[in-house]
């Protein structure tokens, strides 16, 4: 009863809300897409628009990202960590799992590097590795991953990119003008038309991959009586 | 059309999510419902986006037809939504393993019979 009642009460703010809405949601009719483009010389505009006339907002989306896969490695280190020596690997899946693994780390540099010209960035280029890398993991062992992850000095990566991201974003907001003269020196569509953003976006996926690896396998090794 | 109908829809989503939120007593259920919630928020503005087009706005490099591109800034500007609604909930997920291992349980009544058993 007490459900329902929330229900109704739910439904009914809500149907005001979108009835409210009915007229007065306006939408407009006209974009800037090609204005864009023209002013920053890059074909993706939403990568153009992330990048580099709202890069201040994607600079404390990163410090946000930083902060958060922090608090989660501090906050779990007080928990009790599950020995997971147990996992079950079948060869056969594991060939399978390391395949897709290497395919997610083909496509994570086309969409890292082509972000400004096609759909993708750095985020997704990010979360693309970090899933495959995870599903090599459950194949695989995540012991083997997690040794891989320390011999590769990820932490070490991701604090340098961190470092070099906000230095260069800063700079970006600062001093727009720039980068997009740098932009208009190289040709419409060309690999180096965007300037400073496939270099942004090869650091944005790093640093994505490396704090979303990290928290997912803090989750993994604290993942109590599975 | 299209943008309003993803409009209206992503309200309904919304008010799914809100509603599991209340009424569920699982910690889990309550966190995968603000998941939900926060889904139907970036569906939003994908239907803000949609009204001046559907075309990816992507200017191809080689010329330029008349094509209804979708305005490409509430994309830009989601993407900080749909990172902070991922940062939002691993928190969640940390303090639901934190209150496991405390409660050994993840329902939120007998979390709240508990503590007050404790005072």
């Amino acid at each position: 009863m007490k459900s329902f009642m929330t229900f109704v009460l739910i439904a009914y703010c809500f149907v005001i809300i979108a009835f409210g809405a009915w007229d007065n949601l306006v939408y407009r009719d006209d974009n800037n897409v090609m204005e864009i483009s023209e002013r920053l010389n890059v074909p993706n505009t939403v990568t153009a628009v992330y990048l580099q006339s709202r890069v201040y907002d994607t600079l404390f989306e990163i410090i946000l990202f930083t902060m958060v896969a922090m608090a989660v490695a501090l906050m779990l280190k007080s928990e009790p960590v599950h020995e997971h020596n147990n996992q079950t690997i079948d060869n056969s899946t594991s060939v399978y799992g390391s395949l897709v693994g290497v395919l997610s780390l083909t496509a994570f540099c086309f969409v890292v590097l082509n972000g400004h010209l096609s759909p993708g960035g750095g985020f997704a280029g990010g979360v693309i590795l970090a899933s495959g890398i995870s599903l090599y993991a459950i194949t695989s062992g995540f012991s083997g991953v997690n040794r891989q992850y320390e011999r590769m000095k990820a932490g070490l990566i991701e604090g340098v990119s961190f470092v070099i991201i906000i230095s260069s974003m800063t700079f970006a907001a600062v001093f727009p003008e720039v980068f997009q003269q740098l932009n208009q020196k190289q040709s419409f569509g060309a690999l180096f038309s965007g300037g400073i953003i496939p270099m942004l976006n090869v650091l944005i996926g790093l640093k994505v991959y490396a704090a979303s690896w990290k928290m997912v396998g803090e989750f993994v090794a604290r993942r109590g009586p599975l | 059309m299209i943008s309003q109908v993803i409009s209206y829809t992503s309200f309904f989503a919304v008010a799914i999510g809100i509603f599991g939120v209340i009424t569920s007593r699982n910690l889990i259920r309550k966190i995968i419902s603000l998941g939900i919630c926060e889904t139907g928020t970036t569906l939003f503005f994908v239907g803000v986006s949609a009204a001046t087009g559907t075309f990816a706005p992507v200017v191809p490099a080689t010329g330029m037809a008349a094509v209804a591109f979708s305005d490409p800034v509430p994309q830009a500007v989601i993407i900080t939504g749909i990172v902070i609604n991922f940062s939002i909930l691993c928190l969640l997920l940390v303090f639901t393993i934190m209150l496991m291992n405390r409660y050994h349980t993840v329902d939120a009544k007998t979390i709240e019979r508990i503590l007050d058993k404790e005072e």
